[in-house]
């Protein structure tokens, strides 16, 4: 009897060993992301805002987009929302911060109805929202480096990166 | 058909030609060609006969012409050391212009003697340095003694039989290079008795002397001949050495014309190479030339790790534009589209028209995030772009990042649902295939 419990155990042991030394398989989210450009009054959303003007083909620019693009495809929380099929929507706009260009991103599931008004006017996330939006907002430094990702108005710890990537 | 032989075989015919010259020359030489020189004494005027009374001596002599010949008689009598009787015959002015017997190889002497006894034959020369006008004596003695009854008839001699004789050296005091015989001025000849004729009566008939040589001398012919070989080896030199610079020149024109030719099939061949791997329409890569772009990729990916993005975007409503605005506008977006995405991409992106109205872009050294936003930047160009005047043209966008080994059929296929995603989403967006770790 104990025998034949010893073996028992010995199998399970070696399945869930070989199992968890098994290749994981990678599997891919299809994610849509929209950007829009805020054109409108910087004070609607912040009286202290600078605006700063666009730059074509600006390298640093291109880098807050790059790195933001990297950090939504690797979150999680939007790799869920993306896996039931959502999709996102990203203003962002320019600004001025101790003569440095910064850039501010914020997103949020997509709203098709609303989309036409995104160059005018500003996405608003509350703080504490009442339902899960999928909102969030970051910030793109003028070192090009993403810097206070949070969601739904909350600052919180960077999400983990996906391992491996 | 004569003129190619003659071409062909005209250094054949030049040498035959030459040997035939040689040979005809060397027969011709030795048969013909003779020179004589006849003094019939039974006409000749200027012969007179002479004994040794001139030099002392008591020998009487009478000479008598026939119809053919001279005959002399002659008494040897003792009164002079050597007695002699002959005849002397005089040639040119008898004195210091004579005849030139060098030239002869043959001395013909028609003598008969009746008794026993030598015969002297003199080939008096005149020698400037020597020989003087008023002394006969000083003419050089070129002399030659024979037996008559010995000889054949007529006699026959050679030049080198001749010697000078030795009293007459010693007594002119001759230097030793002037005491040859030479025959070069031989204004009198002299045929006499000789050293051994015994004293008493004898009689000589003498009908002629001949000289016998060749108009042209053997050295002459010789030399002649071989200049004409000379010559004709150089003249067939040239002509080989013009038949090889033309067959060269020849040569050149072939072969520069075969490299000229090689070259035109080389680019040829390479435009044609370009074409299979081109689309005429839009001039980017088709399906058949992205293969060893993609495989090159890959290798970098596996080897190296550098990551590798697909774009694939698609024109929004491609079939509608064809169908209300004709296939010729449907190209035009075709080609204009074209243009303004490798306006838009890094010389190392590859554009491929992968379809109808499917392009795929393939970014080499991009990790997807990069990918993600080029499309999203090709969106937005495209959108605000004026590619036909009659209505704007939108695409969507798929983009998947290789992984490493894989294959690059899954990659497109994940590229592809990609699009579709950004297609069922409403188009003219751009869907990035995210990767996704299961737990």
């Amino acid at each position: 009897m104990k025998k034949n419990l010893f073996f028992l155990c010995l199998f399970f042991v070696l399945l869930g060993l070989l199992s968890s030394c098994a290749k994981k398989e990678l599997l891919f989210v299809p994610l849509k992301i929209e950007w829009f450009e805020y054109k409108g009054d910087l004070s609607k959303i912040d009286p202290s805002l600078v605006p700063a003007p666009a730059v074509e083909n600006d390298s640093t620019e291109n880098i807050c987009f790059i790195a933001m693009t990297k950090m939504l495809m690797e979150d999680p929380l939007i790799q869920l929302r993306a896996d039931q099929g959502a999709t996102f929507d990203v203003q962002y706009y320019r600004y001025q911060y101790k003569k440095e260009v910064s850039i501010r991103f914020l997103g949020r599931l997509s709203e098709p109805e609303k989309q036409e008004t995104l160059e005018t006017k500003p996405i608003v996330i509350p703080l504490f929202p009442k339902e899960d939006i999928g909102a969030w907002t970051a910030r793109c430094n003028p070192k090009g480096q993403i810097k206070d990702f949070a969601f739904n108005g909350q600052k919180t710890k960077r999400q983990r990166p996906l391992k491996g990537k | 058909m004569l003129q190619k032989i003659l071409a062909l075989f005209r250094m054949n015919i030049l040498i035959f030609a030459l040997l035939s010259i040689t040979v005809i020359t060397v027969l011709v030489y030795r048969n013909g060609m003779d020179k004589i020189y006849n003094i019939n004494l039974s006409n000749y005027p200027y012969v007179i006969p002479t004994t040794d009374s001139v030099d002392g001596g008591k020998s009487s002599i009478s000479m008598v012409r026939t119809d053919s010949s001279i005959i002399i008689d002659y008494e040897l009598k003792e009164g002079y050391a050597y007695p002699y009787a002959g005849i002397q015959i005089f040639l040119g002015d008898g004195k210091s212009q004579g005849k030139n017997f060098a030239e002869y190889d043959s001395i013909f002497l028609w003598i008969k003697p009746r008794g026993e006894g030598s015969v002297r034959l003199y080939l008096r020369g005149w020698d400037s340095t020597i020989s003087k006008i008023d002394d006969p004596v000083s003419l050089k003695f070129n002399e030659l003694e024979f037996y008559p009854l010995d000889e054949t008839y007529p006699a026959v001699f050679v030049p080198e039989e001749f010697r000078v004789a030795s009293w007459w050296v010693a007594q002119h005091n001759v230097n030793v290079h002037r005491a040859r015989v030479d025959l070069s001025n031989v204004p009198l000849i002299e045929v006499q008795t000789g050293t051994s004729a015994p004293l008493g009566y004898g009689t000589l008939e003498i009908k002629g002397i001949s000289f016998k040589g060749k108009i042209v001398s053997e050295l002459k012919v010789a030399t002649i001949l071989v200049s004409i070989w000379f010559i004709t080896f150089f003249i067939i030199l040239i002509i080989r050495f013009l038949d090889y610079s033309r067959e060269h020149a020849a040569n050149k024109r072939k072969r520069e014309e075969l490299e000229k030719n090689l070259k035109a099939l080389e680019i040829e061949k390479a435009d044609f190479e370009k074409l299979s791997k081109e689309d005429p329409l839009t001039g980017c890569l088709n399906r058949a030339g992205f293969t060893s772009v993609l495989t090159r990729e890959q290798e970098r990916l596996n080897k190296q790790g550098h990551p590798v993005s697909f774009v694939i975007l698609d024109i929004d409503h491609f079939k509608d534009i064809n169908d209300t605005y004709g296939h010729t506008t449907g190209d035009d977006v075709l080609s204009n589209l074209s243009k303004l995405i490798q306006s838009k991409i890094r010389n190392s992106d590859v554009l491929v028209r992968w379809g109808g109205e499917e392009f795929v872009i393939l970014c080499g050294d991009t990790p997807l995030q990069n990918a993600q936003f080029l499309a999203e930047k090709l969106r937005q160009a495209i959108e605000s772009a004026d590619l036909i005047p009659e209505r704007k043209i939108t695409c969507s966008f798929g983009v998947a990042e290789m992984i490493p080994d894989e294959d690059a059929k899954k990659l497109f296929d994940r590229a592809d649902k990609a699009l579709y995603a950004s297609k069922e989403s409403g188009r003219n967006r751009v869907t990035s295939a995210s990767f996704k770790k299961t737990k």
